[in-house]
């Protein structure tokens, strides 16, 4: 069963066949604009392995491994809070609940260093001790001494990462210590996913590298963009702009992470803020 | 000669200086010297000296200044549709809203935030 929506390509009206999922996504976001809207169902039809153009062995990351996804489209509040899985206006499908100081354009989001965060009532316990992930597209290439987002109860990362710290590495946790890994630019798509108890896999602009970090048991702490939730406290925040961002609740393997990387970067091209 | 030599010394001094002031309203970015550090120090000391630098460090970004009571009252309060206020302290224990918080102010009930006292950003340690 196929939604039908209806796009306007150079002056001409013609007819567009849209998956469920993104029909759903338009209907709570309010979202018209051809282009958002191509790019949208192509994102969701790609997840889903319905359009192999980005991923030929046609994964089903959408089913098999994606908790949580958001596109960052539209350029308000109302239209970047929205879970592309589940688009329901509820904590309990996902919605980002963005607090303080915030930029919402074009080009995604971006919080304001002081008081911007959002809440994504995840909580990595929802993802699995060994089969926890996420994934982001940053448009910031420099350094910031900040994590991006992370969940801590102690003094060590326990899930989440910096991207490019000014010692030109990133630091990377998945329900551990942290791995540092050389990385002199910290703009891009980034993926991590945990495939064992002691080993998680880091994708930064489509290179991977594993990495020995045994896993702990996950909190029960929300996870935060753009800022550090400590022990149920929220600081530390970023001023990096984000053009996507997910969690994954099922290993990827690396050939499912370059595909994931190969969709979000067409998805960035096709909003022309690819970076 | 040496004092020729002292005041073009000092003149320089006062010219590198006012060219490094960050400007209004730019997030805090990191010199050379912070790189170099960095690459010198573990991450954990890096932290600690990024600390105590931020103290020190002459911050330009304005904020909007509140009382603890009105922080208590705009908490999680809804200023622009899906937008929460979330009041903040700076260094020195102060209240405040950021800009952004101000400027997209929308709903009638708050427009009074547009109105508050700016002052000048200080990082927490």
């Amino acid at each position: 069963m196929k939604g039908v929506g209806l796009g306007i390509f150079n002056h001409k009206t013609i007819s567009v066949q849209f998956d469920p999922a993104a029909v759903a996504f338009f209907a709570a976001t309010g979202i018209t604009d051809p282009t958002i809207q191509a790019a949208i169902n192509f994102r969701v039809r790609s997840f889903k392995g319905l359009d192999t153009t980005y991923n030929a062995p046609a994964y089903n990351l959408w089913d098999g491994g994606i908790f949580v996804d958001y596109p960052y489209v539209g350029g308000t509040g109302t239209t970047c809070k929205y879970n592309l899985k589940n688009p329901q206006n509820t904590d309990g499908a996902f919605r980002i609940t963005f607090t303080g100081g915030n930029t919402f354009n074009a080009n995604g989001y971006t919080g304001n260093g002081v008081s911007g965060s959002g809440n994504t009532h995840v909580q990595p316990d929802d993802l699995g001790q060994n089969t926890a992930g996420y994934y982001f597209y940053s448009r910031t290439a420099g350094t910031e001494n900040k994590q991006c987002f992370t969940v801590q109860t102690g003094g060590s990362d326990e899930f989440g990462l910096y991207r490019r710290f000014s010692d030109n590495n990133a630091y990377v946790a998945c329900n551990s210590g942290e791995q540092v890994l050389a990385n002199a630019d910290g703009s891009g798509f980034f993926v991590v996913s945990r495939f064992a108890s002691n080993m998680f896999n880091t994708m930064i602009r489509g290179t991977n590298w594993a990495s020995a970090q045994v896993s702990a048991a996950p909190t029960g702490l929300d996870i935060p963009i753009a800022a550090k939730n400590l022990s149920g406290v929220i600081s530390s925040f970023s001023v990096t702009n984000w053009a996507s961002f997910g969690l994954l609740s099922q290993t990827l393997s690396t050939q499912q992470m370059t595909v994931l990387t190969n969709i979000d970067v067409q998805f960035q091209t096709m909003l022309s803020r690819n970076v | 000669m040496k004092n020729l030599l002292l005041i073009f010394a000092l003149t320089l001094l006062v010219v590198g200086c006012t060219k490094t002031e960050v400007q209004p309203t730019q997030p805090v970015t990191y010199s050379k010297v912070d790189v170099t550090l960095s690459k010198m120090l573990t991450k954990e000391k890096y932290k600690v000296l990024h600390a105590q630098k931020s103290t020190l460090r002459k911050t330009v970004l304005m904020v909007y200044s509140i009382t603890e009571a009105q922080a208590d009252s705009l908490r999680m309060q809804e200023f622009a549709p899906d937008q929460y206020y979330w009041p903040v302290q700076d260094c020195n224990g102060n209240w405040l809203i950021t800009e952004e918080e101000v400027s997209q102010t929308v709903f009638s009930q708050w427009l009074w935030v547009k109105n508050l006292p700016q002052m000048e950003y200080c990082e927490p340690v």
